[in-house]
This record gives C-alpha cells, sequence and structure tokens, in this order.
C-alpha cells in the first residue's frame, strides 16, 4: 500500500493577533505549524499503516521554511517527503496550485511508483476554501471523497465514512482515488524521540518548476484563474464601545433598542 | 439578451434547499446589472416540482437537467452533468451554493472545465472597476473583505447559505422550463454508497432567533456552558456555540455557529468566551448588535462586536443576570 498525503504550512492561528491600527492580523513572526486538517489526512494514513504495510510520501508546496511541516511530519507516520518550491508559485489560487500539485504528484510516481490514494485536509486554516482536494483529484483523474472522518484500508478498497447534509454516509472505493478528509474522533499522534530521531536524518526531496515542466501560462499570480481585485474593510460596526460592567452594558443595550 | 446568470439549485427531500433558492437573489440583482437572465439550473432524477419553486422564486428561465443516476448526488455524474450544461448554455456567472455536495461538485467541475471558482463568497455582486462579478470573502481573519474576480467565463463561485434573504415567492409564476437528459453512466471507479444515516438528534435552528447567547473556549468546560444557558434563560434567547465548544463535546453540534454551523441573524447576539475566529464572524455578519464579553483585551472578536466588557466571565455573567432579573421587577 503506497498513500501519498499532500501537507500546508499554515500560520500558528493561536499565535495570530489583531493589529489594533489597522485591523488587519499580524502574519509576521507568527511560528508555522502543520494544517491541522493535514495533520488529521496523515493520521488517517497513519492508522492504515499500524494495520499492515504501507509507505507514506509527504508532499508540501511553499516556501524552503515548510520543510519544518514535513519533517514534524515525517516524526508522525511519513517516510519520504518532497517539497514544492519556485518563485514562480508564488500567488497561485486554488486551481494553480491543483495543477502545480498534480504535476509534483506525477513526477513523485515516476521516481517513487505509483499511489494507492492521495489523502489530503478537507482545507487549509488560513485559505479554507476546501477546492484544491476536489481539483486535484480532477486533474490526476481520480474518484473522490470529500469530508471523510474515517478510513479504513480492505481488499475491497478503502471504506470512508463521511458526513453529508443531515447524518453520516459510509462509502467504499477502489484505488487508486482521493480522498480528503474533516476532523476525525480522534487526536493525531504525536512523535517519539526516535522518530523525531529518524524524521531529522530523513532527506527531504526538493522539486522546482522546471523539473515539473510547469506551463507558465498555469501557476502564480498570472496563471490563476482568480484573483484577489481589491478589498474593503468588513462592514463596519462603527467600531466597539468598551464597557465597564454589566450595568453599563444593559444601559447601552436599552440605548440601542437591542433588549 | 446578454448571456445568463446561472444558479445551481440543489435538490433534497423537500424540494430545493434553502441555500440554492437565496442564490436567486443575487443572481436576480446581477442579471439585471448585465441584463442578462436568470436561470435555475436544476440536476435531479425529476425536476418537475423544483422546476415551478424555482419559477416562484424568480427564475425566468429553468435547465432541468434530468437523468435518473441523479436521484442520488455522485461526484461524477453531478460534475458530468453540470458541465455538459456550462459547456451547451456557456452562461455568464454560475452560482452554487456552498453546501457539503456543492464544494464537492463546484471545485471538480471547475477543473474539468478549467475555470476560475472562488470559495464560500458572503456576497456577489457587479465590480464596477473591472466590470467582472465580484466574488466576495472574508479575508485576513475577517477584518477586511476580498473582492475576487474571475478570468474565465462562466465566472464561478460557491455562496455560503444564510447570506442572503430568500427572494419574496411569487405564487403561480411560471418560467420557461428546458428539460435536458444528458448521457449519463456511472463509471466503475465510482464511490459505491453502502450506507446512509440521517441524523437522529433533534435539531436547533438558530437562524430564526431573535436573541442568541453563544459559549465560546473561554467558558472553560461545561460549568461555564451552564453559566451562558442560564442567561440565555434570562433573555429568553437561544444558545449557540463555537467550534472550540462543539469540538469539545461541551454543545451538541447543532448549537454551531459560523462557517460550517448556522449563520445567524438576530436582533441582539451576546458572545460568551469568543475568540472571535474568522470562521465565527461569517456567521453573525447579519447580527444587528454584538455584545462580546472576553477576558482579552487583543480578542479579534471585539473588533467585531458593538458593546465591549473586558472581564472574567464568571464575574460578569452573574452580575449580568442579577441585574436583568433586578430591572425585569
Amino acid at each position: 500500500m503506497r498513500i501519498l498525503v499532500c501537507v500546508k504550512q499554515v500560520p500558528d492561528s493561536s499565535e495570530l493577533r489583531l493589529d489594533p491600527n489597522t485591523n488587519t492580523v499580524v502574519r509576521s513572526g507568527a511560528p508555522g505549524v502543520v494544517n491541522p486538517f493535514d495533520a488529521y489526512a496523515l493520521e488517517a494514513a497513519a492508522r492504515i499503516k499500524d494495520g499492515g504495510e504501507c509507505h507514506i510520501t509527504l508532499l508540501s508546496m511553499g516556501p524552503p521554511q515548510a520543510a519544518g511541516a514535513l519533517k514534524a511530519c515525517l516524526g508522525v507516520g511519513g517516510d519520504s517527503a518532497w517539497l514544492l518550491c519556485a518563485n514562480e508559485l508564488r500567488g497561485s489560487d486554488t486551481m494553480a496550485t491543483a495543477y502545480a500539485l498534480a504535476q509534483a504528484i506525477r513526477h513523485i510516481q515516476t521516481e517513487e511508483g505509483g499511489f494507492d490514494a492521495i489523502f489530503c485536509g478537507r482545507q487549509s486554516v488560513d485559505g479554507e476554501t476546501a477546492q484544491v482536494g476536489p481539483m486535484l483529484a480532477e486533474l490526476l483523474g481520480l474518484p473522490q471523497v470529500t469530508n471523510a472522518v474515517d478510513i479504513t484500508a480492505g481488499p475491497q478498497g478503502f471504506t470512508v465514512r463521511r458526513s453529508w447534509e443531515s447524518g453520516w454516509e459510509t462509502l467504499r472505493l477502489p484505488p487508486p482515488c482521493l480522498i480528503a478528509v474533516d476532523k476525525p474522533a480522534y487526536e493525531p499522534r504525536l512523535p517519539s524521540i526516535k522518530s523525531k530521531m529518524t524524521a531529522n536524518r530523513t532527506q527531504i526531496n526538493t522539486l522546482d518548476a522546471s523539473q515539473l515542466r510547469l506551463a507558465p501560462d498555469r501557476v502564480g499570480l498570472a496563471g490563476s484563474p482568480t484573483y484577489t481585485g481589491s478589498t474593503f474593510p468588513a462592514k463596519g460596526r462603527g467600531g466597539c464601545t468598551m464597557v465597564e460592567n454589566a450595568a453599563a452594558l444593559l444601559d447601552a443595550l436599552r440605548e440601542r433598542a437591542a433588549l | 439578451m446578454n448571456r445568463d446568470i446561472f444558479c445551481l439549485m440543489e435538490l433534497s427531500s423537500g424540494g430545493i434547499t434553502k441555500g440554492s433558492l437565496e442564490l436567486l437573489r443575487p443572481g436576480r440583482d446581477l442579471a439585471a446589472e448585465y441584463g442578462a437572465r436568470l436561470t435555475a439550473l436544476i440536476l435531479g432524477a425529476d425536476a418537475e416540482k423544483a422546476a415551478i419553486q424555482a419559477a416562484e422564486h424568480g427564475a425566468d428561465r429553468v435547465i432541468a437537467v434530468e437523468h435518473p443516476l441523479l436521484e442520488e448526488y455522485s461526484t461524477e455524474n453531478f460534475t458530468s452533468a453540470l458541465c455538459g450544461a456550462i459547456t451547451q448554455y456557456a452562461p455568464l456567472a454560475l452560482l452554487i451554493p456552498a453546501s457539503p455536495n456543492g464544494k464537492d461538485l463546484a471545485p471538480r467541475a471547475a477543473a474539468r472545465l478549467g475555470l476560475g471558482l472562488t470559495a464560500d463568497c458572503t456576497g456577489v455582486e457587479a465590480d464596477r472597476e473591472s466590470g467582472l462579478i465580484g466574488w466576495i470573502t472574508p479575508a485576513y481573519g475577517g477584518s477586511l473583505m476580498a473582492v475576487n474576480l474571475c478570468r474565465t467565463v462562466p465566472q464561478m463561485g460557491t455562496v455560503r447559505p444564510g447570506m442572503f434573504k430568500l427572494p419574496t415567492r411569487q405564487e403561480g409564476k411560471r418560467a420557461e422550463l428546458i428539460r435536458v437528459q444528458p448521457p449519463l453512466s456511472s463509471p466503475g471507479n465510482s464511490p459505491a454508497v453502502l450506507s446512509r444515516t440521517a441524523q437522529s438528534v433533534q435539531t436547533v435552528d438558530l437562524t430564526g432567533a431573535d436573541v442568541i447567547v453563544t459559549a465560546g473556549r473561554g467558558v472553560g468546560g461545561p460549568e461555564g456552558v451552564k453559566l451562558a444557558e442560564r442567561l440565555a434563560q434570562t433573555l429568553g434567547a437561544a444558545l449557540g456555540a463555537t467550534r472550540a465548544v462543539t469540538d469539545m463535546g461541551w454543545l451538541g453540534h447543532d448549537r454551531l455557529v459560523g462557517q460550517t454551523g448556522q449563520a445567524v441573524a438576530p436582533r441582539l447576539y451576546i458572545a460568551l468566551g469568543v475568540s472571535g475566529a474568522s470562521q465565527h464572524l461569517v456567521g453573525i455578519g447579519n447580527a444587528e448588535t454584538v455584545v462580546a464579553v472576553n477576558r482579552d483585551p487583543s480578542a479579534p472578536i471585539f473588533a467585531a462586536a458593538d458593546l465591549g466588557i473586558v472581564g472574567d466571565l464568571f464575574q460578569v455573567v452573574p452580575e449580568l443576570i442579577r441585574e436583568i432579573e433586578q430591572r425585569k421587577k
């Protein structure tokens, strides 16, 4: 069994603070962590590995620092790691990102062999689009299951429990396929000292734009079908009036006829 | 007549979903702006009744793509049917509800046709500067709104449920109906559904609540939740929760307010120990007055609130309950 897990390094949201002057989130200096949903995807793969022979390949696209996220993942189940890092990719939207990841996976398959499944987190906590998984599945021509909360592997393929509109459904699909993972009922495992040391010794393979023969008109800001035209401040509430205590709050609510 | 504005209508047992019918409101505005026709696109086994529903909610035209394989949602059949309709009718824009299935389908179809797609829009309107459709999403923790533009046609986006009021139903209004039968066949590698279970728990509808008290991570545990509940009872309010609180199991998922929960529009929203993550804030954008109580003065919730108290919930909330009860007398 061979599973590739897509991993993104995201800013640690618990460290994010609001700049009171500009009302924007202070991102600089926020330490990077593994996107939680990707950690769940990796844990789902690691649990399959617990039950039988399985090689877990990690793939991340991002700046050189994203190697940190890959190292962390190597300590909790990953066997090999690839980092796609290229200036050409800056500003890529979800479609351009999915295209670059698809090209990277095709390349890794020629080096390592094919995969039975691609696991990814349902969404990143910074982008929050949940679009890259299905787009990647389409570009690779794989069937997909999104919102997976439990995955088991058996002789007939993967059995996936998925949350949908008003409940749960259990699906079975044959390899190769792509599964986008939502928060499961379990927490991802922690590394041991031994697994951390092994992770530190594991070489991270790097990939660049030319190796993957990325079409310039399909990546980066210019190659993305969507872009941000402008921004405007969120619908102003006219600022927050701070009050001292409960009585003052009730007075203020009366005044606004909110009570 | 210009090209069409398409709104994808999702079906459930009770007809077209609310999150889909809502799209006909911004769809109508866009159609007026671009001199376009508003078309409701329905994918299903039998769209007869849904077609009437869409017409009565304002669609100028209904395209019903019908096939027995569209009875239940499946990624491949719906992608194939949707892409077929896009290619055949070449609309100017396509609005898709950001429901779980809508979000499974839209990126798949966008990738198949090489089209741009913006996720989870909270607004859709003509962008005067570019002449394109502005797909509006919260950015940078919700303090800014981004106007996303799409270079490809149809311009596409998924739109969060609860962002628009349902268009007024005009009983008896009819629309041109086109029925299409796509060639579909279930591919062998499609996921097979082994079982489906509907959630048996009674779901809480917060969308119509007049006053909501929401417990966030800062309530600290079941005891804090009880305190929030007491305040809610005192105010005759509904009780809501943030993701942290439902994840901890302190309150059920059916009380979740925000991106993956319910979008609410109460007269008064009281956030207790809520930090103010963008996923939460997007669900309370339509609240009239927002009150935040939090120990941390730099918590982002204060930027989204009208009134705030920096302090310990276990002091402030009992005081508030006492004060309300006193004033009632």
